[in-house]
């Protein structure tokens, strides 16, 4: 498995367990960083957001209160991509 | 790694996700050092493991705790709301509670975290029919009034850095 794609299995994951609240951007990165080796850098980490809520694997929460701190959700595509 | 422990990590090896919860407990709640965990882990259970073994599941789980403990936060905030308040509002006050507890809330949002508190008291006060808890209840209305007012002041100091004002809103708050 390449490590982007661990990269993004990783964080669809932890949306997964972080349901039905969505997850502070920050917190996502905390957690993948305890998960994969080495350590997710700030554009790395980025590119698999990106990449994840192009194809909309997860979705920004739409109510929240301070678009500076994006909070994200999986959406059902996503925890159908987990399941293949 | 792929993501997932390897099956000769501890965070494996324990077994049990009942397990995993109370080594985290003696991590992060009692503050047990790393030797020390070790030791009970091995008497405890059973499962041979070092001081090293230890540091590297606390690294692993440290963020996953954050978000399972501040699940439980905002459920039972949730839980705990007044059965026929507005769903909406009750969520959005879960997500926050969930948020805060991640420690991701930026002023903006503790501001408007509050706002909502707020109005859950005002709805509170709406409905307290008894004299005296409705005394109680408007005091508590008046006091967050005040404390929001002061907060909004903060929001607007320009001397201030946001984390300055993160802070100081937070103490301002008493969300310290």
């Amino acid at each position: 498995m390449t490590r982007e794609r661990t990269l993004r299995e990783a964080a669809l994951e932890i949306l997964e367990r972080a349901e039905p609240y969505a997850l502070p951007e920050g917190q996502l990165h905390i957690e993948l960083n305890g998960r994969v080796r080495p350590r997710v850098g700030q554009a790395e980490f980025d590119d698999a957001v990106t990449y994840l809520a192009t194809r909309k694997y997860i979705a920004l929460l739409e109510d929240s209160l301070d678009p500076e701190l994006p909070q994200w959700l999986i959406t059902d595509a996503g925890k159908a991509l987990l399941r293949k | 790694m792929n993501g997932r422990p390897r099956s000769t990590s501890l965070y494996c090896r324990l077994g049990s996700s009942v397990r995993r919860k109370l080594v985290l407990e003696w991590l992060f709640e009692k503050g047990m050092g790393y030797t020390e965990i070790a030791k009970r882990i091995v008497e405890d259970f059973g499962v041979k493991t070092s001081s090293d073994g230890v540091t590297r599941f606390a690294e692993r789980s440290k963020g996953e705790w954050v978000t399972e403990r501040a699940k439980e936060r905002a459920t039972a905030k949730y839980g705990a709301l007044p059965e026929n308040l507005d769903e909406e509002k009750k969520r959005a006050l879960a997500q926050h509670e969930f948020t805060f507890a991640t420690g991701e809330l930026t002023f903006t949002q503790t501001m408007a975290f509050q706002r909502l508190e707020l109005d859950r008291e005002r709805w509170k006060l709406q409905q307290e029919l008894d004299p005296q808890r409705h005394e109680l209840a408007k005091r508590k209305v008046e006091l967050l009034e005040r404390k929001l007012s002061q907060a909004d002041k903060t929001t607007e100091d320009i001397k201030l850095t946001p984390e300055e004002k993160q802070v100081r809103i937070r103490e301002i708050l008493g969300m310290t």
